[in-house]
């Protein structure tokens, strides 16, 4: 539901609490203690539920991610003009969908991975306001990337399974899809958020 | 402003928990920041599960008092 209907409905629901705060003897007749039950137990139920399913999908936007000040850099290196640089590839060529980057790389794809996800989120919040926040370039995941996360997309994917270099040695795939060699490994794709060298980068100023 | 009649009382307390709640969970819904979402679930959703509770206290005590 667009978040301006939601207040909407908030701003209703409001009002008629408000009939029953200054006509509280409204509610004498069957018809008041229905429209009470509606105003003081429905409403404030349907508000509440529909306002968190909205936050929650508010919090997997790119641009919430971004909006802590230390997140900064990641979001510039989604911009390096450079197509060995993972997450920038990603972004710029929707592998995964621009508004939710950060979230579809790093959300966790196993059973309840959304909650673990959204629970790392909290996490994050703690850090940073009540916390120590590390420098950007200091950031590391709780957890080593899972391929997991990576195959959820790739796995059977003609550029994944057929590709020469993952096919080069026959012991690599099935070692990726084990998670025995990690796709962000050195050599392979480990130039992901090079958030430490971004001042001698080039950044792609195309997008929205 | 508080009527004298203590079920009416406790519905207008109870309303007036609920406004803060909505109010607080409005805001936080404009804000759109990651202390927004802390602040809707964690005092928005708070005080409308206690406005709720309260109303709900308000018709189980009048009802017992009824019997």
């Amino acid at each position: 539901m667009p978040t301006v209907l939601l207040l909407v409905l908030i701003g209703l629901t409001i009002a008629l609490i408000a009939v029953f705060i200054f006509r509280p003897q409204i509610t004498q007749t069957l018809a008041g203690k229905i429209a009470a039950f509606l105003a003081l137990f429905a409403l404030p139920v349907l508000c509440a539920g529909m306002g968190a399913a909205n936050e929650l999908v508010h919090a997997t936007s790119t641009k919430f991610c971004l909006s802590c000040h230390i997140m900064k850099p990641y979001g510039q290196s989604l911009r390096v003009d450079d197509p060995t640089h993972l997450a920038a590839s990603h972004f710029q060529n929707h592998r995964v969908p621009p508004a939710d980057a950060c979230y579809t790389c790093h959300t966790n794809y196993a059973m309840f991975g959304g909650i673990k996800a959204k629970l790392g989120g909290l996490k994050h919040i703690y850090v940073y306001y009540l916390g120590t926040p590390p420098a950007p370039e200091d950031i590391k995941l709780y957890e080593p990337y899972s391929n997991r996360e990576c195959l959820h997309c790739h796995a059977g994917a003609r550029s994944f399974e057929e590709g020469a270099v993952h096919t080069a040695d026959p012991e690599l795939l099935p070692a990726l899809k084990t998670n025995k060699v990690s796709c962000i490994s050195s050599g392979c794709h480990e130039v992901v958020h090079d958030v430490k060298n971004l001042k001698n980068s080039k950044f792609w100023k195309g997008g929205s | 402003m508080l009527s004298a009649n203590a079920f009416d009382r406790k519905l207008q307390i109870s309303g007036m928990i609920l406004i803060v709640g909505l109010v607080v969970e409005g805001l936080c819904l404009l804000s759109g920041s990651p202390i927004g979402f802390i602040l809707f679930i964690g005092v928005g959703g708070l005080l409308i599960a206690i406005g709720i509770l309260q109303y709900l206290y308000s018709l189980a005590s009048t009802a017992s008092s009824s019997v």
